[in-house]
């Protein structure tokens, strides 16, 4: 509980400092100074942390708001960073002090609050070390008050600034490691096993506060990016979007699969063996709006074949003067099988006018008896249409369907993805 | 030397003494009567109770989480330099007496360890273990106190200004186990701790 002492002078700049904590605070830095204070010991100067960089936060000492409730002062404030490979990570600690509820913390991360509170009551297994997790071949998980925990990540970190009270003896410099451990469904709350170097253990969980600004009164901050302890809150649209795209979806496969069979005048122009090709085939070609393609189906396996393809117009006008290449090639051992090439070879083209078309068909002279004597089907198709156009449409609207109704599992795998624990470690 | 339901020093009536009742305040005077063997002795003065924020309260029925609900009969008042810390004598709706512990949102649920007291070898300091009940426990904290007020009625003589030693050992799934030492003996308590958001006023 608190004693009577309401206000101090800094014992080393003079300047007057609110006492805001309760009996149990052992330190008091000076926001002025940086003067670490004995709050046992008559405020004598334990050490001065001179040119401290103040961390940007919007609360401040002296705030009060209520969690759960019970009214909190905010009592001290912590600047933390992480430095690891090159990176490095910032946020702030606010301890909170009730009377009759003790202390608490409230953590600034990137624009996020989550609200922090110590408890005695440990979970089944041994305290989960940075240690224990470097040994571990799978994923830790620890089992508390009828939840599975699940590994998350370790965090060394050290103070950088300190101001106000404390409840040990806060030092600047101060380094500790953090092993968090969170349940794998929805965001609940984490369980944090907490090691400082004087070797104290404490188990913390927390929770995401995001009303910490409110509650307190301090300019709300923004956040960025998704906080692990965030939960999904789905968007108030959700529905009408999920269902706006999976309509859209449907049309535009349905008008894909219109234009792709829509007008198919297949004619039939040779069915029979290769050898048995006449020289010329002559097709009747009413609509000049489309293309015509006109398609090989040639019967071969292991070998190839190449069709010298002549096209001509009403007029006798060569659209067309190609060669087309036809091979097929299968093979397989054991259950695997394996096949290369493709039977099928076309030459699309655009008619001029309306009328008789004429078309020679040639097969190489260096083709062997054999592959003359597979079949050939010759069939030509006017009027064709494209339906890529509106494939591609339908693609796009599939992906903002399925981008819409999996939101909340991208939310899941955001809130993970600051894990360093590699899958591939499992 | 008095009535068994008059205070010793000013002849004010006592409240009903409770059966476990040893020691009580008189509410008219603020002295500190002592039952023994159903004679009542003044034994100093009950001290100051200072108002503070408080969960538990005398005569208030508090649920304490999953234990029960708890009434407390009595309040003693512990000083340790820059603060103080309250304990509270009563009874849980389940059944028995017990002591509760508070001190700044730590609060713990404690009993008298009648049989079988842990074997502590030495004197406990901080970081060293004992294995109780099959279960091991670390000291975390070893310090003393001085009683500097009471109220309602306790088990026990409590003599306010007088200061003992205490140590706490902490084991798993929130167990505590708390030594407390006299010139005359020491005392075992075996407990748990108590989430204070679990602790809920009833009245």
């Amino acid at each position: 509980m608190t004693g009577a002492v309401a206000a101090i002078n800094c014992t080393n700049c003079g300047a007057g400092l609110e006492v805001l904590g309760g009996g149990r605070v052992t330190t008091q830095v000076c926001g002025y100074c940086g003067a670490a204070l004995d709050s046992n010991n008559n405020y004598r100067v334990l050490k001065v942390y001179a040119n401290m960089e103040r961390p940007p936060t919007p609360f401040r000492l002296g705030m009060v708001g209520e969690v759960e409730g019970v009214p909190f002062t905010i009592i001290g404030i912590l600047g933390q960073v992480e430095r690891y490979e090159g990176k490095t990570w910032r946020w702030v600690d606010h301890m909170l002090y009730s009377p009759t509820h003790g202390y608490a913390w409230i953590t600034l991360e990137d624009g996020h609050t989550v609200l922090t509170r110590k408890t005695r009551d440990w979970p089944s297994g041994s305290f989960l070390t940075a240690a224990a997790v470097e040994r571990a071949e799978s994923r830790p998980t620890r089992n508390w008050r009828g939840k599975t925990y699940t590994y998350y990540a370790t965090s060394t970190w050290t103070t950088e600034f300190a101001e106000g009270e404390f409840n040990w003896r806060a030092r600047v410099g101060e380094t500790g490691t953090s092993v968090s451990t969170m349940p794998k469904g929805l965001a609940s709350d984490k369980l944090t096993f907490v090691q400082r170097p004087e070797g104290e253990r404490e188990l913390e969980v927390s929770r995401y506060f995001p009303e910490a600004a409110q509650v307190f009164g301090a300019e709300p901050p923004l956040p960025s990016g998704v906080h692990p302890l965030q939960p999904y809150v789905p968007s108030p649209s959700k529905g009408f979007y999920k269902r706006w795209f999976g309509g859209l979806t449907l049309v535009a496969g349905a008008a894909m699969l219109f234009f792709f069979t829509a007008g198919d005048s297949r004619v039939v122009l040779h069915r029979g063996l290769a050898a048995e090709v006449p020289p010329e085939f002559t097709f009747d070609v009413s609509d000049t709006t489309r293309p015509v393609r006109i398609q090989l189906r040639h019967g071969l396996s292991q070998a190839w074949a190449e069709w010298a393809v002549e096209v001509q117009d009403p007029t006798g006008a060569p659209l067309a003067e190609t060669m087309r290449g036809i091979s097929y090639y299968s093979g397989g051992s054991g259950d695997e099988s394996w096949s290369e090439g493709s039977r099928f070879a076309d030459v699309t083209f655009r008619p001029t006018t309306a009328g008789t078309y004429r078309l020679k068909l040639d097969m190489a002279a260096s083709a062997t008896p054999a592959q003359a004597q597979q079949t050939l089907d010759v069939t030509v198709r006017e009027g064709l249409t494209n339906g890529l156009w509106m494939a591609i449409v339908a693609a796009c609207f599939a992906l903002a369907f399925l981008a819409v109704s999996s939101s909340h599992l991208m939310h899941r795998a955001r809130r993970w993805s600051g894990s360093d624990w590699s899958e591939d470690d499992d | 030397m008095s009535s068994e339901t008059s205070c010793p020093n000013c002849g004010a009536a006592l409240p009903d003494l409770l059966a476990h009742a040893r020691m009580v305040n008189c509410d008219f005077c603020g002295s500190s009567v002592v039952r023994d063997d159903d004679v009542v002795a003044k034994a100093g003065e009950a001290g100051a109770m200072l108002d503070a924020p408080e969960l538990v309260a005398v005569g208030v029925p508090v649920r304490l989480g999953q234990e029960g609900t708890f009434t407390a009969t009595g309040h003693v008042r512990y000083d340790y330099g820059r603060g103080h810390w309250d304990e509270y004598h009563g009874s849980l709706d389940t059944g028995g007496l017990i002591w509760v512990s508070v001190d700044e949102g730590d609060i713990v649920l404690q009993r008298p360890v009648t049989d079988g007291a842990p074997a502590l070898r030495g004197t406990p300091r901080i970081g060293s273990t004992l294995a109780w009940g099959g279960t091991d426990y670390d000291c975390t904290e070893v310090s003393s106190a001085k009683a500097v007020a009471f109220r309602g009625q306790l088990p026990e003589a409590i003599v306010v200004g007088e200061s003992h030693m205490f140590a706490n050992f902490s084991g798993p799934r929130g167990l505590i186990l708390s030594l407390e030492t006299w010139e005359e003996g020491r005392n075992w308590f075996a407990g748990v701790w108590i989430d204070p958001f679990q602790v809920e006023r009833l009245l």
